[in-house]
């Protein structure tokens, strides 16, 4: 596992190479998403080969981080080893503002789990893994922003 | 293209001893449902030769001791024994149904001519469903960083975005859970036999994931369900009343890529399952008088009332209020109890339910009915669903 913060031991990672981009962009604190160089879709997590136009080549396009929360839970019981120092925590699946469907996951952080909504307007913030340089895309409320 | 058509016929079933922690190794119940429903189908252990299973162990990290923590065709083949096999299946998503569909399609295409199919599912002792990840990689990498690695979280995800989309509360699922526990205590087999609850009862469950609480998730417990199929034609010479099978269909296919189940995903596998099923039977949603719809957790009929065509898309909230689906209403459903009432059975709850009713033999939970439909698994999991007949 990697080495504790705040209590929370999460997972070691173990970057794929599909995944490695991701991670490396993240390290830079920059949310980079898969991008196919033949039709422009982008899809995460990253895949193979692209559902859409069947291309194999992709880049990693940096999004500006932005969009609304798609779905959302709030875990309430120590269920998950490494976190029970991080309960009740929020897990947020938030739509990015750059294409419908387009959804990544983190945890709503700097606001109480009950401001876990569904439409409202969040940005990705970084904070230290545990575990080398690497650092995890996370979610904090737009403040002021209408939910959609 | 052939449909089944009524050309085959669950002609046994039977529940093994049902509970929370049975003194019993699973080894041993799979074996008390499996001869069960042989014997009641009025045959013998040699007369099957056919088998097919969803074998996965029902819990995270659980072991892999065949008897213990999972029951596979290559244990009962051994163990019952089942000495004329010609064909076997283990299937690798699902529940019972989908294993079913595939024992229906092995008998009309003459593969076998009784197919046995069970699930056994084991509860251990200590916690369930605790979720312990050291190391990952894969698309895990984008959940389990996030503490996101537990399973009813995983299903809280789609539901809250239901709740969201359509104005959906706790309250209006309240009149499902309490109904279903109400069936759930007039079947003896159910683990809630005689112990219904009131609305402030699961109001008041703790939660687990919000919006899921302790009452939306079935409970674990160690117990087997098995039928029996065999063609109609075969199915005139037992001393039973069969049950044929009109339609069948095993899909419940992830369409669309995503890094967690999401609402609309669900949707879209179970509306082109749905469709595919009334193809298959030639009937559609009026022709149904009792329904059987999986509730492993709570809020998936809701979504299988709107992918079938009971109610339209974002209703079935709503739909449920009134006397519709309860005993003695047009469409009755889940009269077993369903798995929030009879516990964690993948599938069984709802299959041998439909059997039994159409047969007339639930005594004083028995409703009116001549087509049941069955559906059992998540959307996304090789979820299987039949329409079953009392008329051929």
């Amino acid at each position: 596992m990697a080495v504790p913060i705040a209590g929370i031991r999460r997972p070691a990672l173990d970057p794929s190479p599909l995944s490695a981009p991701f991670w490396a962009a993240a390290a830079r604190g920059e949310l980079a998403i898969q991008a196919c160089t033949g039709c422009s879709k982008m899809h995460h997590p990253p895949v193979p080969v692209c559902p859409d136009c069947h291309g194999t080549a992709f880049d990693f396009a940096v999004v500006a981080g932005t969009g609304a929360i798609y779905e959302c839970s709030v875990m309430r019981q120590a269920r998950v080893v490494g976190f029970e120092a991080m309960v009740p925590y929020a897990c947020v699946v938030v739509e990015l503002d750059e294409q419908p469907g387009l959804l990544v996951v983190g945890n709503l952080l700097g606001a109480p789990v009950e401001a876990a909504r569904v439409g409202s307007a969040v940005r990705v913030h970084f904070e230290p893994y545990g575990q080398g340089d690497l650092q995890l895309p996370q979610f904090v409320l737009v403040a002021g922003a209408k939910a959609r | 293209m052939m449909p089944i058509r009524n050309r085959v016929a669950i002609v046994g079933s039977a529940y093994s001893r049902i509970g929370r922690h049975l003194d019993a190794p699973l080894g041993a119940l799979a074996l008390e449902a499996t001869a069960s429903a042989v014997a009641d189908a009025g045959l013998t252990l040699d007369d099957i030769d056919g088998i097919s299973n969803y074998p996965n162990p029902s819990r995270l990290n659980a072991g892999n001791v065949d008897g213990v923590d999972l029951v596979t065709v290559n244990y009962l083949a051994r163990t019952a024994p089942l000495r004329h096999l010609r064909w076997s299946c283990s299937i690798t998503q699902g529940t019972i149904t989908s294993s079913l569909v595939e024992a229906v399609h092995a008998v009309a295409a003459g593969a076998c001519n009784y197919a046995l199919v069970y699930r056994a599912m084991h509860s251990p002792h200590g916690p369930f469903g605790i979720a312990d990840v050291r190391r990952v990689s894969g698309n895990g990498e984008f959940l389990a960083p996030y503490g996101l690695s537990n399973t009813v979280m995983a299903f809280a995800l789609p539901y809250s975005r239901y709740m969201a989309k359509y104005g959906a509360t706790r309250e209006h699922l309240a009149t499902f859970i309490v109904r279903n526990r109400r069936n759930a205590a007039m079947n003896p087999d159910a683990v809630f036999f005689r112990s219904p609850i009131s609305r402030q009862d699961y109001l008041d469950s703790p939660m687990v994931a919000e919006p899921l609480s302790v009452l939306d998730c079935d409970m674990a417990v160690d117990g087997c369900g098995a039928v029996v199929v065999t063609t109609a034609e075969r199915a005139k010479d037992l001393p039973v009343t069969p049950v044929y099978v009109t339609g069948c269909v095993a899909l419940g296919l992830s369409y669309d890529h995503a890094p967690v189940q999401t609402l609309e995903g669900f949707m879209h596998s179970a509306k082109r399952l749905a469709s595919t099923l009334w193809d298959n039977a030639g009937v559609g949603p009026a022709d149904i008088d009792h329904l059987n719809l999986y509730d492993g957790f709570s809020y998936f009929p809701l979504l299988w009332l709107e992918a079938f065509g009971f109610c339209p898309e974002g209703e079935a909230f709503e739909f449920i209020q009134d006397a519709t689906t309860e005993p003695g209403g047009r469409l009755p459903l889940n009269t077993s109890g369903g798995a929030l009432g009879m516990g964690r059975l993948h599938g069984s709850p709802q299959l041998v339910e439909a059997v039994r009713q159409l047969q007339g033999r639930c005594g004083e939970r028995q409703v009116q009915c001549s087509m049941s439909l069955v559906q059992a698994g998540s959307p996304l999991h090789g979820c299987g669903a039949l329409v079953l007949s009392a008329e051929r």
